[in-house]
């Protein structure tokens, strides 16, 4: 996994609110456009992502794991 | 066509009936009351054993018990033979397991009573010891069980090196998201990886494909603790990690893109965080309004995608296909 690439998105996501409410509308288009680099594997994750549902939504999904 | 989804189903069903779980514990006991050399030595055995079966009551598929046995059905149709094999990744999962609890300082209340040299005693004996005579007494060739032998013994050698980079970023101040990534796959992976492996070349399975569930195997343990940390940093009761000082991957995540000043206000409230309960809160809300946890989310998607198409490469029997995608979309928040 390029953490480096993972790192650009985590860059803006943080820092620009625009970027998150464009990237929850789109969010293939909008990360392509922001020059981020991702392997199939990558675009695949984020494309099976819910990236509408609130935050408190996605807390209540997390799973315990192993 | 319904017909015969039907029955699919309900063969998959039964490798992850709660029975076979049972049967794996039960076989375990016997197992440990055979090659104990005292009663003392069993007793001791027992207890770690009863508290595995009590911690895991509510866990429906615990993966050291199912994932051999679904690897096993992928690739023979026999779930059946996996049985031994499921005892001996238990034995191992419980010593590292044990070994993870001294190491964190967490252990259970049903080791009281027992002096910390006697639980680290019975940790590096089910490492070291029980998994290997389990697996020398399997019904395979001799290449095969040498086989198996070297991958455990790999397996743990590796684990070990993640275990030690882990213990080695506590309470550090400049961890980065790939440091935590790595440490994950190297601890949480690689136990997961070594049951799938051991059980892919149980079954027989050419090099290539014991590679592919070996992969699948590291993609579901790395995906279940990125998970695993999310849930105790947003979801439980009591975050152990904040109150241990661990620097789990949303943290990491969190630190990296912090200014310095940023950097050494957040480490001073992680810092208070291990003695007191509101600032645990203060840096849970932080972390919730950052969006962390969206990323977080995402990384964990990426290993579960990676075990998708892993699993599609592996071509498993269709008997235990939706068994092995239950473990994977396990992890997954969509």
């Amino acid at each position: 996994m390029s953490m480096e690439e993972i790192g650009k998105l985590v860059d803006r996501w943080l820092k620009d609110e625009k970027f998150r409410q464009e990237v929850r509308k789109n969010p293939e288009k909008t990360v392509r456009a922001a020059g981020v680099n991702f392997t199939e594997e990558e675009w695949k994750a984020l494309r099976s992502m819910d990236w509408n549902c609130s935050d408190e939504e996605l807390k209540t999904r997390i799973s315990k794991g192993m | 066509m319904a017909l015969a989804a039907k029955i699919i189903f309900s063969e998959t069903d039964d490798l992850l009936s709660p029975n076979y779980k049972d049967r794996v514990f039960l076989q375990a006991e016997n197992f440990l009351k055979v090659q104990s050399l005292s009663r003392s030595q069993y007793q001791l055995f027992k207890c770690a054993l009863d508290g595995l079966r009590e911690d895991f009551q509510e866990e429906e598929i615990p993966p050291f018990i199912y994932l051999p046995r679904l690897v096993c059905a992928g690739l023979t149709g026999d779930a059946e033979i996996a049985l031994p094999l499921s005892v001996a990744t238990t034995l191992l999962f419980l010593g590292v397991d044990i070994l993870d609890d001294l190491a964190d300082g967490d252990l259970p209340s049903y080791w009281k009573g027992y002096q910390t040299s006697q639980i680290q005693l019975v940790s590096a004996t089910l490492l070291s010891s029980l998994p290997q005579i389990a697996i020398s007494e399997l019904e395979v060739s001799e290449t095969c069980r040498d086989a198996l032998q070297r991958t455990l013994a790999q397996g743990l050698l590796r684990m070990s090196a993640g275990q030690y980079q882990d213990l080695s970023m506590n309470g550090k101040d400049n961890v980065s998201s790939q440091e935590v990534e790595a440490s994950v796959a190297a601890k949480s992976g690689e136990e997961l990886a070594l049951f799938t492996a051991l059980a892919a070349q149980f079954s027989g399975a050419p090099p290539d494909l014991v590679k592919v569930y070996t992969d699948m195997g590291r993609a579901i343990g790395t995906a279940g603790q990125l998970a695993s940390d999310c849930y105790d940093i947003f979801q439980a009761e009591k975050s152990k990690d904040l109150a241990n000082g661990t620097r789990t991957f949303p943290i990491a995540l969190y630190l990296e893109k912090k200014t310095l000043e940023e950097r050494k206000l957040f480490l001073d409230l992680l810092e208070r965080a291990k003695e007191s309960e509101g600032v645990v809160d203060m840096i849970r809300a932080t972390l919730h309004s950052s969006g962390i946890l969206r990323l977080s989310a995402f990384v964990v998607e990426v290993y579960c995608q990676r075990a998708r198409t892993l699993l599609t490469a592996a071509a498993p029997r269709d008997i235990a296909v939706s068994g092995l995608e239950k473990f994977i979309q396990k992890n997954s928040f969509f």
